[in-house]
């Protein structure tokens, strides 16, 4: 630590300092009077010396701010006041740190202070003594540090007296110095804005808070933080409540009537104190104060508000202060420094039946009684008991989420109906990986590289370029954290992307969002559960982590959906989607095949590892209960994914790895225990991997599932060259193992062998679930709530506000201002974005490949449909309008129906019969005819899956205020988001632009009623099975006329009927639309329609009705029922809002 | 000898392909660099003729837009900046790299006055803008036709001073560049993009390098794409005169 010394005269404390360096070093020493007898001393012992004396006419802080100028360039950490016989000004106390200017005092303080204390307590005959402590702005009445008395013993003369005291002086002056060299200092640095002007909202004053940790006093501190802290033009650091400070929050919040701040828990992750922790690196000179940061927000709120609303308990704690001065007070920061309880144990599972599903359920294995007894009968066979790091490698291998057992299973399905029985022995196999076997070999395709069997699917999209395609679900953490879930949701999905094959680069994300209604927690009152969070809070907090997962990422969202329903007020369902390029080939080898092998290093690339994330892959295939721990809950990293993201692909490219894979559910011990399949084994040594904090076991090391990592294998003659790119790019890269081919998966701590489980054992068949399914068609799923239902018969004089209801209608309005909130055109290839310039709807993101590096003119179109209101009818039929959706909504935007590749994504309520779910075999049943929906149409529309997954568990068990148990299941609920092939010439407006022109309607005949408008007046509503392949053959018609030029727009019709999508294009405002007399139920929904316009007016056959024309008059005209809808009217509608 | 522009990567900084395109579009070399490389050398730049700050989300955009970065900038090559620029070359930031900039100083001389700050909505926004070009010293945009159009992708986009005195200072200097149609953040004197005195630093928000292929257009309709490639084939005359 470096001292400077102030001092006006003779300096004996001064000198004392100087004698006593050691932890310390006097750097200079500042006098204010420049013929003190201190200012040789110090010469002579060659230390600096800075002389000014004040001015008569200088105020005292004009002369402070002139001494600060003078010693700013010495360096110093803490300031000694020895024998200074000026007060300091305010302005200079405040101007450095706190607590790191101290003066010597003669007295014990507070008694005696001032100048004369020797003599006052001589003149007392009392005994005294020597106080140091913090200079604030009073007179000897700062903090004090240490003290040390002496007595007055009866007969002393004066100087005796004196001098008894000035040798404690010299003594204990430098010996508190040396110690404060090495105290740890924490200060409190808030931001406030300037200006009133700058707040997002009048009465809630939002500020920063950083917790700056240091290893010794850090008197310059301030320097830094103005600069790196704040933006010192708009805003300002305080390190105590100053008047300054305490004025300006009284002219930025007046009226506040509760205080509080958020702080991280210990371990989350806190993304801006990490960055301004590498700020203050840039600096050299911050670096010997090995400063640690934590940051924490201040409310100062006008209205009360419960701040567990803002503060989840899973993530964050709160603590409230009752007013400003009171906020400096209370500094500390926890941290995570629990001491290992143990490094890995034994696990006896030679157990009974019921204390094995005990250990089970405690454990949060997830396991089945079967499953459990196939471990008891492996270790009995080792004639050894297992490890707690192998049951929970084998847990996390085993977990639905990593083994989709449920379509694994072997199901004996019935239809009541029909008194069908059958057996089926696989959903996938049969369903989904039979439609895609299919299709491939009816239709001979050759573009499809790698399915099912990677982080996500491969394509050959053009000559130069493949396309991989994942969509994920974040279900049950955005249940606990919205924000966190649906960001670790999507930057996830980026990863899984990052490892297809040997790397694949994110070009697009896709989101939708399955919610309650935003009002329903005030609607639901005394029913609503306690756990569950607000669904205004769930729709903010999954938003915003989609925003910030996509944005911070560079990856453009280009299309997604909001959909709600009563019954996701529980768990909401979060999916996230992304496609990469990755070019075919690379030096001539193919990119879409891993290629580890013996001898290669695994290497561990990106964040470290902590206890956030552990049981992730286990949890999501539980129900959501009380007590869920809240390990699963954790914060995503944006910025260190984006540099792992920038560091692989450009050590792809320079070959300088043979392959990899994500660390997502199941942390190392999946992505390894994966990897070591293809290679022959694996060992790895968790004690190398860096982490968070020290006191984790070695289990939680091998299954955290902390985020932005990805396992890489790299051969041994590359490694240096990785490691110093890794370096370069500002990525942390760490060697924790090698494959290797012993055929056995081992883990160690150091010399330790933790876990070691053959491959066979880990990844062997487990013997299939055997499940039942019954279908009967009079069952409908229960809602948890009833709705309301007095509803008017619907007739024809409430056309006009019939149609203005629907565009209001959650499903329908415009969610514009939530999008406009996604970069959607980053990467600048979207060549279709969300939406128009004045807020008319697209149907499909189309992104163009040319700047990826695909072939002139080749683009892909990405869509999404989801129809789970049909599942309160039949699933088949909720399916049939998924897939109808995606595809509609590719060709409606100039796709070639010829190239199309489907990813399924179910989110299903527990299909699993049991005591708390006794409607389980109704739920499989509908699993099971959703797939044999999803067969009948990929075959119709000749698209093969290429990925897709599932979730299970979408159940929330859940209590009222009373005590009551409340379950809320979510409906049958399957996305499927398409992928099509477009050329650019092809992509067509989804509105018109040009009046005079003609407008159709495409396969009207496939109405099936007016399902949406059923929910505001009483009207008949019944689906049917359709037949798609006539319907594809429309697409085909659709699609030819695109390519000859011959349409001008389209748009698809879904929800709410044709009226609703011509409103939609109407708002855009360029043109309007009149509506000639048609026979056709305006508002009714079904497959296949599309609205679309043209120059030619002779178009109309058997699937294509002439429904009107665009005219000059901007809005939205039926003539023959003498109705108009004026744009605004439809936009304001559309555009309203429900914040 | 072709003109060589430095683009700044990495560190979350994410529309470098972008502006590689751009610029290579009007027969640049382009090479990318990050931040790690030019602390260690920040001689490094004079070996190019045009700084690009391309946008992103550099740091996370922690604290605040581009402040990690500026502060990191600042820490170790202030100085070579001001002489890249006596030296008659040019500096672009678009969005995050104007951000670096503004926070840099580098608008300004003597203390900083001018700052980028939160969108009135506080919100990110991302559409596309109708913009008037001003009579400017501006380099990048000399003969620019009146009307811009271009996307902004930002949160943090509102030009700010405490001080009344900073826009006519601006419009005095010839420092305003680009003033937005319809305000979309409440930024002072409707401000886009801004040049320092030398004309020779351009900073704006909106992305023209997202703005020159037809299709990118709302409504497909390229009306003004002749325009934004001109801001970079601007920069190309200029470092031939200047050569």
């Amino acid at each position: 630590m470096n001292v400077i010394i102030f001092a006006s005269g003779r300096g004996s404390n001064a000198k004392a300092l100087i004698d006593g360096q050691g932890e310390y070093s006097v750097k200079a020493l500042f006098c204010d009077v420049s013929d003190a007898p201190v200012i040789k001393m110090a010469k002579d012992h060659h230390i600096p010396v800075i002389v000014k004396e004040k001015q008569k006419s200088q105020s005292r802080e004009d002369f402070d701010k002139e001494v600060i100028q003078l010693i700013q360039g010495y360096e110093f950490d803490l300031i000694c006041l020895a024998g200074y016989r000026k007060l300091l000004s305010a302005h200079f106390i405040n101007y450095f740190a706190p607590d790191t200017i101290i003066n010597i005092h003669p007295s014990l303080l507070p008694k005696y202070p001032g100048l004369t204390s020797y003599q006052q307590a001589f003149d007392d005959k009392s005994s005294s003594g020597i106080t140091i402590h913090y200079v604030d702005e009073g007179m000897d009445s700062g903090k004090i540090i240490a003290q040390q008395g002496f007595e007055f013993q009866e007969g002393d003369l004066f100087e005796e007296f004196q001098a008894r005291g000035l040798a404690i002086e010299h003594q204990l002056y430098p010996s508190i110095v040396n110690k404060l060299s090495k105290k740890g200092c924490l200060y409190r640095a808030e931001v406030l804005p300037l200006s009133q002007s700058l707040m997002k909202t009048p009465g809630e004053l939002v500020s920063r808070v950083y917790y700056i940790e240091t290893q010794k006093p850090w008197a310059k501190l301030n320097n830094y933080a103005k600069s790196i802290l704040s933006d010192s033009v708009s805003e300002g650091v305080f390190f105590k409540a100053t008047p300054e400070y305490l004025q300006l929050l009284k002219s930025l919040a007046p009226d506040v009537t509760q205080r509080f701040e958020v702080n991280y828990l210990p371990g989350v992750t806190d993304n801006e104190g990490k960055a301004t922790l590498e700020a203050l690196s840039y600096f050299d000179e911050t670096n010997s104060y090995s400063p640690s940061i934590q940051t924490a927000k201040f409310y100062r709120l006008s209205e009360r508000l419960d701040p567990e609303s803002i503060s989840n308990p899973y993530l964050f704690h709160y603590h409230s202060a009752q007013n400003d001065l009171e906020v400096f007070s209370e500094r500390s920061i926890t941290h995570k420094q629990a001491a290992r309880p143990y490094l890995f144990k034994e696990v006896d599972i030679n157990l009974s039946d019921d204390e094995l599903l005990k250990l089970n359920d405690e454990s949060l294995w997830a396991l089945s009684l079967e499953e459990l007894k196939i471990c008891q009968e492996y270790f009995n066979r080792l004639n050894r008991k297992p490890s707690d790091v192998e049951m929970e490698i084998i847990a996390q291998s085993w977990s639905e989420h990593c083994k989709h057992k449920i379509f694994a299973a072997q199901i004996e399905y019935h239809d009541t109906e029909t008194s069908q029985q059958e057996t089926i022995t696989s959903l996938f196999k049969t369903y989904i990986k039979g439609a895609t076997d299919k299709v491939i070999k009816d239709n001979e395709i050759d573009w499809a590289v790698s399915l099912f069997s990677d982080n996500a699917g491969v394509v050959r999209w053009d000559k130069n370029l493949d396309l991989a395609i994942k969509v994920e679900t974040h279900n049950s953490p955005s249940a606990l954290d919205p924000y966190g879930g649906a960001i670790t949701g999507i930057l996830g999905v980026n990863r899984d992307i990052l490892g297809v094959g040997i790397g694949a680069k994110p070009i697009a994300n896709t989101d939708v969002f399955c919610l309650a209604p935003h009002d329903l927690m005030k609607k639901a009152q005394s029913s609503w559960p306690v756990d569950a969070k607000d669904p205004r809070y769930i729709r903010r907090g999954v938003h915003a982590g989609v925003k910030d997962g996509g944005n911070k990422s560079g990856i453009p969202t280009v299309n997604g959906a909001f959909v709600y329903d009563i019954n996701y007020a529980g768990k909401p369902l979060v999916y996230c989607g992304t496609v990469g390029v990755l070019p075919p080939k690379i030096n001539n080898t193919p990119t879409h095949l891993k290629r580890q092998r013996p001898g290669d290093l695994i290497v561990m690339v990106g964040g470290k590892i902590g206890k956030d994330g552990i049981h992730g892959a286990t949890f999501s295939s539980m129900e959501w209960k009380e007590g869920t721990p809240s390990t699963v809950v954790q914060i995503g990293d944006p910025l260190t994914q984006k540099r792992v993201s920038d560091f692989l692909l450009e050590a792809r490219n320079q070959e300088l790895y043979n392959s990899l894979t994500d660390n997502g559910a199941g942390g190392l011990s999946s992505s390894i225990g994966e990897m070591a399949l293809d290679a022959g084994g694996a060992t790895i040594d968790v004690a190398k991997a860096p982490v968070k904090y020290p006191g984790l076991t070695a289990a939680e090391l091998t299954i955290s599932e902390s985020q932005e990592r990805m396992s890489v294998s790299v051969p041994v003659n590359c490694i240096d060259e990785f490691l110093k790119l890794s370096k370069n790019m500002n990525v942390e890269s760490t060697v924790i193992g090698e494959f290797v081919d012993s055929n056995e998966f081992t883990v160690k701590y150091n010399d330790k062998i933790v876990a070691q489980l053959s491959l066979d054992f880990l990844h062997k068949d487990l013997p299939p679930m055997k499940l039942k399914a019954t279908y009967d068609k009079s069952y409908q799923p229960k809602d948890w709530i009833q709705k309301e239902n007095h509803l008017a018969v619907f007739e024809k004089s409430y056309l006009k506000e019939a149609l203005l209801k629907l565009l209001s209608h959650p499903n329908i309005r415009s969610h514009e201002d939530w999008v406009r909130m996604y970069d959607h055109e980053v990467q600048a290839s979207t060549f279709k974005k969300p939406f128009s310039a004045n807020g008319s709807p697209s149907d499909a993101g189309i992104v163009s490949l040319t700047t990826h590096g695909g072939e002139e003119g080749s683009a892909v179109g990405i869509a999404s449909g989801i129809a789970p209101a049909l599942s309160r009818y039949d699933a088949y039929l909720m399916t049939q309008w998924a897939v109808d959706e995606s595809v509609r909504n590719l060709i409606a935007s100039g796709v070639d129906p010829t190239k199309l590749a489907l990813v399924d994504n179910f989110c299903w309520p527990d299909p699993i019969k049991s005591q708390k779910n006794p409607e389980g075999e109704h739920k499989l049943a509908q699993l099971v005819r959703s797939n044999k929906a999803l067969f009948d149409m990929a075959v119709a529309y000749k698209a093969p899956f290429v990925s897709g997954k599932d979730s299970m568990k979408n159940d929330a068990h859940l209590k009222d205020i009373h005590g009551n148990p409340v379950k809320i299941s979510v409906l049958p609920t399957l996305l499927v988001t398409a992928m099509g092939h477009v050329k650019d010439q092809n992509i067509i407006s989804s509105y018109p632009q040009k009046d005079s022109q003609f407008v159709y309607l495409l396969n009207s005949k496939e109405i099936q009623g007016p399902l949406t408008l059923k929910e505001f007046y009483q009207i008949d509503f019944s689906p049917r099975k359709v037949d798609p392949h006539s319907i594809y053959q429309s697409y085909l018609k659709l699609y030819d006329l695109i390519t000859k030029g011959q349409i001008s727009f389209a748009h698809d019709v879904s929800e709410g009927g044709y009226l609703t999508a011509l409103a939609e294009m109407c708002i855009e405002g360029k043109v309007g639309v009149k509506i000639k007399n048609t026979q056709i139920d305006y508002f009714g929904e079904g497959l296949g329609m599309i609205v679309f316009g043209s120059d030619r007016s002779d178009l109309a056959d058997d699937t294509i009705s002439l429904i009107g024309q665009t005219t000059q008059v901007t809005g939205l005209s039926l003539d023959s029922e003498n109705i108009f809808w004026d744009r605004n009217e439809l936009a304001s509608a559309y555009q309203g809002g429900d914040r | 000898m072709n003109s060589k522009v430095l683009i700044l990567s990495g560190d979350g900084i994410n529309c470098e392909q972008e502006t590689i395109q751009a610029f290579e579009g009007a027969n640049f070399t382009c090479e990318k660099k990050m931040l790690s490389s030019l602390i260690h050398s920040p001689e490094l730049i004079f070996e190019f003729d045009v700084i690009a700050f391309p946008g992103g989300f550099s740091f996370g955009d922690e604290i605040h837009s581009g402040q990690v970065m500026a502060m990191a900038l600042k820490s170790r090559f202030h100085a070579s900046l001001k002489e890249f620029i006596q030296r008659k070359k040019l500096i672009l930031g678009i969005c995050n790299g104007f951000q670096i900039l503004m926070k840099l100083g580098l608008f300004e001389e003597g203390e900083r006055k001018l700052t980028l700050t939160h969108n009135d909505s506080h919100e990110f926004i991302d559409q596309w803008e109708l913009m008037n070009t001003q009579e400017s010293n501006c380099i990048w945009t000399q003969g620019l036709a009146q009307t811009c159009f271009m996307p902004i992708r930002h949160g943090e986009g509102k030009v700010w001073s405490a001080n009344p005195q900073a826009a006519n200072e601006l419009k005095d200097n010839k420092q305003i560049v680009l003033t937005y149609q319809r305000n979309p953040n409440g930024s002072l004197a409707d401000i886009a993009g801004l040049c320092d005195k030398s004309g020779q630093i351009f900073g704006l928000m909106p992305h023209p390098e997202a703005a020159l292929k037809e299709k990118l257009y709302p409504d497909f309709n390229p009306t003004y794409l002749h325009n934004n490639l001109k801001i970079f084939s601007n920069a190309q005359k200029f470092l031939q005169e200047n050569r």
